[in-house]
């Protein structure tokens, strides 16, 4: 008897083990997270000693003796702060979308961008650049604004067909985005190739170095309240993956919670991707490796995205700020950095995807 | 509990080929119907407009009295549970994660699972005696395993009804009996259950209702014994078919298809 006990208490112990790894996973990457965000205000091209960097944050709750140059405060809260936030938003919400949209559709290849978010938005800000002479403003608002024309089309069209409503959304987004890749490669092919060509490649690969702190301002309470109702209705995600017809006699009425999740994910990538340009593969990968961490469940799932997507970002940006004098696009690195990382995942065999 | 259908019709296109028409029955507490016919004969059209996955164009529809009509979704995802035709999902959730789907109707729209929802799961899978596979994805299950998992999810559910689509479909001779077995299970807690089926013989061995349908209609309804006849099943699949009565220990009618319709007879 007593040995029995004492037998099963290992078993129990990893039994207690084995159903907390989903929280253990989520508490390390958080741990990530608020490490990489102290290290990147620390890090970059003119690096700041971590003691005085510590300082000077201490120093903005309470007052102490400044024993450091003011440089360093203005590089870390000036400089640094608007791209570091950026990052860790934008991460976060294209993950989250990301998450999202391969539930709802059920579909491993679904980015954020599968209803033309990015390719609306590509057209606007060429749009921006060649009519409204690249005021930085205008280009956001014009790439925010044809974002949401393009999602709004794509499911314009999508409700034309009745039938398999999943796979004809996912058909209407290509279709749409496909036409607004043309509209883009016409804006290229009339654009003044001295000036206006730069600016629009440079934006349609992505960067967080123009991001400036109104933008910041602007563009957090959209992504907070989509992220928010996102995390909020994310154990319904795990039904709605069933399909329409099962997600129906669990009585969840899939149409409703297509229109409310099309709507908090797209807000929220037009939102990043407009004060950012196109950053790809991060909406697509990040709930992959979430996955391959915490199971399919979408209740961890987008969490844990949150998590991984907001550190992925901060941790790409931060090393193209440090590592290269020039400022190389953050659209390249993600894809650079992230794909061997994906594939060491892969090759350890959790997939996540039956 | 008592559910009646009226009149009830459905077509998905004008030509009136895929559906069903002029459909009426009770089903009261206790009772367990089979509803047999050939392929495409509207079996499975009429459990999804029972459950209100489309909606009939004509008649009604009553739970208790109430017209289905007139409840929400949620509402009569409480009364009543579907087991659709088994399939894969695309995601490999646990067992336990594809169980306390069934709790989705009992919670508001922000809310997940609490305890409480966990512990009427587990209630559910151990009903099911798969306790085994609790925390197993079930895309790696047999297909008999998977159909315990989503009958053990549609227990967690607490419907009033439960309706099963071919529950049988995809399993081997073995698991097919077996299945039959739990569905009695299911049965025996009381909750009407009305189950599609290709074989006339689980009509015999589980059912005390039957109804016999062809072209979208009801060809005949009662107990198996006066609906489930050579006559009946004749001219329902356009084939010969005897009916044996296995004595002995067994004690039960057997139905034997014995190939082309012979015309003459």
């Amino acid at each position: 008897m007593t040995a029995n006990i004492i037998k099963s208490i290992p078993k129990r112990f990893f039994g207690v083990i084995r159903r907390r790894r989903s929280f253990s996973a989520t508490m390390v990457v958080a741990i990530v997270l608020v490490v990489v965000f102290f290290l990147s205000f620390i890090m970059g091209r003119y690096p700041i000693p971590p003691l005085d960097g510590l300082k000077v944050f201490i120093s903005q709750v309470f007052p102490i003796e400044r024993t450091w140059p003011d440089t360093y405060e203005t590089i870390m809260l000036e400089l640094r702060l608007p791209r570091i936030l950026a990052a860790v938003l934008i991460g976060a919400s294209l993950s989250v979308a990301g998450a999202s949209f391969q539930g709802l559709f059920r579909n491993p290849l679904v980015s954020p961008d599968i209803l033309g978010v990015a390719s609306g938005a590509g057209f606007g800000a060429a749009l921006a650049i060649i009519f409204w002479g690249g005021n930085p403003l205008a280009i956001q608002i014009s790439a925010f604004l044809f974002s949401l024309v393009a999602v709004t089309v794509s499911y314009g069209v999508s409700k034309m067909v009745r039938s398999n409503p999943v796979l004809t959304l996912i058909l209407a987004g290509m279709a749409i985005g496909a036409l607004f890749n043309a509209f883009i490669s016409f804006l290229k092919y009339i654009a003044d190739p001295f000036d206006e060509l730069p600016t629009i490649v440079f934006w349609l690969m992505g960067s967080l170095s123009r991001v400036s702190m109104s933008d910041i301002y602007v563009v957090t309470p959209i992504m907070l309240i989509g992220i928010s109702i996102l995390m909020l209705i994310r154990w319904r995600l795990n039904v709605l993956s069933l399909g329409e017809e099962e997600a129906l006699s669990l009585g969840i009425d899939m149409r409703k919670m297509q229109i409310l999740i099309i709507i908090c994910a797209s807000l929220i990538t037009a939102a990043a991707v407009s004060i950012s340009g196109i950053i790809g593969w991060v909406g697509l990968v990040i709930p992959h490796i979430g996955r391959m961490l915490v199971g399919p469940s979408h209740d961890k799932l987008l969490t844990i995205s949150v998590l991984i997507g907001a550190s992925f970002l901060l941790v790409i940006d931060t090393i193209t700020r440090t590592a290269f004098t020039v400022q190389l696009p953050i659209g390249i690195l993600t894809a650079i950095i992230g794909v061997p990382f994906f594939i060491y995942l892969l090759s350890r065999g959790r997939r996540g995807w039956s | 509990m008592k559910l009646t259908v009226k009149d009830s019709e459905f077509f998905y296109n004008k030509a009136r080929t895929a559906g069903f028409t002029d459909i009426s029955f009770t089903l009261d507490t206790g009772d367990f119907m089979c509803i047999l016919g050939p392929n495409g004969c509207g079996k499975t059209t009429l459990l999804k407009s029972i459950n209100s996955l489309i909606k009939p164009a004509r008649g009604k529809m009553e739970i208790d009295g109430r017209d289905m009509s007139e409840m929400s979704q949620p509402e009569i995802a409480r009364a009543i549970g579907y087991v659709p035709q088994l399939h894969q999902p695309a995601f490999p959730f646990t067992v336990l994660e594809v169980v306390l789907m069934g709790r989705a109707p009992h919670l508001g729209l922000f809310s997940s699972p609490t305890h409480c929802d966990i512990a009427i799961a587990d209630e559910a899978i151990n009903t099911m005696g798969i306790m085994a596979m609790r925390d197993k994805p079930y895309t790696q299950l047999s297909g008999g395993e998977r159909q315990l998992v989503v009958f053990a999810r549609v227990l967690a559910q607490k419907p009033s009804i439960i309706l099963l689509d071919e529950p049988t479909s995809h399993l081997d001779f073995g698991n097919q009996v077996r299945l039959l077995t739990i569905v009695e299970r299911l049965a025996s807690t009381g909750i009407p259950i009305i189950m599609t089926s290709h074989f006339p013989d689980h009509a015999f061995m589980v059912s005390n209702k039957v109804m016999l349908m062809k072209n979208g209609r009801i060809v005949d309804m009662g107990a198996p014994d006066e609906v489930v006849t050579e006559n009946n099943l004749n001219n329902v699949y356009d084939m010969r078919v005897k009916i044996i009565n296995i004595d002995s220990d067994i004690n039960r009618k057997i139905c034997l298809p014995v190939g082309e319709k012979i015309l003459a007879s």
